[in-house]
């Protein structure tokens, strides 16, 4: 009797210490830990109750956008400062995918599942893994290498390992959520940084002269846009007006655009007689010489002389930029040379157009003419003019706020695909 | 309809493509497609444009990435069988200087030749 007495009463007290380490643990974890702060928790109280030498969790980590959903990446969590060479953690990592249950191996230099490893050789005699799965799904594995005792992993450290693994693989899953959700967060606030800063690239206000106005409007489909438009006024009563649309959306199309924008805003600082074929050649040379092949820019831009009520002009391939006369005749401008950043040695041509009093020009991208209703129609050049065609007359401003009522009001439920922008020139 | 498919004819490709070719997601995998076929070493490329209606700027991207890889690796990529829609695009950029144009898919294998 009193045999079994002692027994019991071992029994008791190794489950009551079982229950106090699996206690410290909880209690040590909270809610608004980092994967690395529980993670150290664990893999510490665990080295230390089962007495191994060292251990690691290995996290998968799903690459969601590749075609390979089952490449997984793992990340290492280790106690010690030997860090556990990446095939082995790799090899334990894809058992541990097909078998989800708990690995010991006691001889683990010679079992067959780890043949290859060279395991003696990096001092490894005893492993014991326990996966870590939540709602049922393997998020990683808990490691420990290297019983203290010659008699190596028991059922014990089986059991102990097992419940520390299926008991915290639900607050590790959530604080890997909640860290992806931090990084998701933070590059939000970059963009919208961004956003702002390019925004303040843009004129908010329009530019008169004695002799006419002009006003540039643009809403990017995304946060940060691929369009940009420029005015600016230069001495002897002239002003540079430019528009772009850089192919692509999004920050690569963004960065491109202030680079061109910088270009053409710090050569016209230099000198603002600098010639426009000069203009377009180094832009063009820029975009070829920095970006890859499938980057461009098509953009149109020229000077309004006041003098001689003259617009003179380079269009790099872009769309016909729109004379509206007071008459109500339509006259696009279709001279142009090549997009920008195709080939380094183009020369550019400059046109000219003369304007008289009451004519308005309308410089605009893609995104006016091929905006979609929600039955996939474009609005189209022929909407273009003959909404231009009853504006003569009107304010520039009024002219573009117009036009972007009449876009949103086209496209009904349908969704904004490609930036708009649009420059208006009036004459008094 | 799947977006795109590629057969050969001799030493020259024909890349088909289908539908709008606007630079979405599935386009962007062309850009890949261009690549893959520069390391299988097929540089001769037909891009049939039969059955694309449209075509955007960023379409246009990937025509002018495809050219630029196969001529660096002395080869071409001509485009076949453009639509009104494509060959107004190509006109306002002035690209129909730079890309080889031909009515027919089977002119542009005979150009290779």
């Amino acid at each position: 009797m009193p045999n079994n007495l002692n027994r019991e009463q071992e029994r008791l007290k190794k489950a009551v210490d079982e229950l106090s380490a699996l206690n410290q643990i909880a209690s040590a974890i909270n809610a608004l830990m980092s994967v690395e702060e529980i993670t150290k928790i664990i893999v510490d109280n665990c080295v230390k109750r089962i007495r191994a030498t060292q251990g690691a969790v290995y996290l998968l980590e799903e690459e969601l956008d590749d075609e390979d959903k089952f490449r997984t990446f793992v990340r290492e969590f280790s106690k010690s400062a030997d860090k556990i060479p990446f095939h082995l953690n790799e090899s334990l990592s894809g058992w541990m995918i097909k078998n989800k249950t708990i690995l010991v191996s006691n001889e683990a230099a010679s079992d067959g599942r780890f043949r290859m490893m060279k395991l003696d050789k990096l001092g490894i005699n005893s492993i014991l893994a326990a996966p870590l799965l939540s709602r049922n799904r393997l998020i990683g594995s808990l490691v420990l290498f290297n019983k203290r005792d010659e008699s190596g992993f028991n059922d014990d450290d089986k059991r102990f390992l097992g419940i520390v693994g299926s008991q915290t693989a639900k607050v590790l899953e959530n604080a890997k959520l909640r860290e992806q959700e931090q990084e998701l967060i933070s590059m939000r606030e970059e963009i919208k940084v961004a956003q702002s800063i390019q925004r303040g690239f843009l004129p908010d206000k329009g530019v008169e002269l004695d002799s006419c106005e002009a006003v540039g409007f643009n809403t990017p489909a995304k946060e940060v846009g691929g369009d940009y438009y420029d005015i600016v006024r230069l001495g002897g009563e002239r002003l540079f007006l430019s528009l772009g649309d850089v192919s692509g959306k999004g920050v690569p199309a963004a960065l491109l655009m202030a680079n061109a924008q910088a270009v053409l805003r710090s050569q016209l600082l230099d000198s603002d007689e600098v010639p426009l074929t000069r203009l377009a050649r180094s832009l063009n040379h820029l975009i070829c010489q920095f970006t890859p092949p499938e980057q461009f820019i098509t953009a149109s831009f020229g000077i309004f002389h006041s003098n001689d009520k003259t617009y003179r002009y380079i269009n790099a391939g872009h769309e016909p930029p729109i004379v509206v006369r007071k008459n109500g005749t339509i006259e696009p401008l279709t001279d142009a040379g090549l997009i920008l950043g195709v080939m380094p040695d183009y020369e550019y041509e400059e046109y000219s157009v003369k304007l008289n009093s009451g004519d308005l020009l309308f410089v605009f991208t893609d995104g006016v003419t091929e905006a979609f209703d929600e039955q996939g129609e474009e609005y189209g050049e022929t909407r273009v003019k003959e909404f231009l065609k009853k504006r003569v007359g009107k304010k520039a401003s009024e002219i573009g706020a117009d036009m972007m009522t009449e876009l949103s009001r086209f496209r009904g439920e349908g969704v904004q695909t490609d930036d708009i922008t649009m420059l208006i020139l009036r004459l008094f | 309809m799947k977006k795109h498919t590629i057969r050969d004819d001799g030493d020259v490709t024909i890349l088909e493509l289908n539908g709008r070719v606007m630079g979405d997601t599935e386009d962007t995998a062309l850009f890949n497609v261009v690549y893959e076929l520069a390391d299988q070493g097929k540089v001769n490329v037909v891009m049939d444009l039969c059955n694309v209606e449209w075509m955007n700027s960023k379409g246009l991207g990937i025509c002018i990435s495809g050219a630029t890889t196969f001529r660096n690796r002395g080869g071409d990529l001509k485009l076949a069988c453009v639509s009104e829609k494509v060959e107004s695009l190509l006109n306002k950029t002035r690209m129909f200087g730079v890309f080889e144009v031909f009515n027919s898919v089977d002119e542009a294998i005979k150009s290779f030749k």
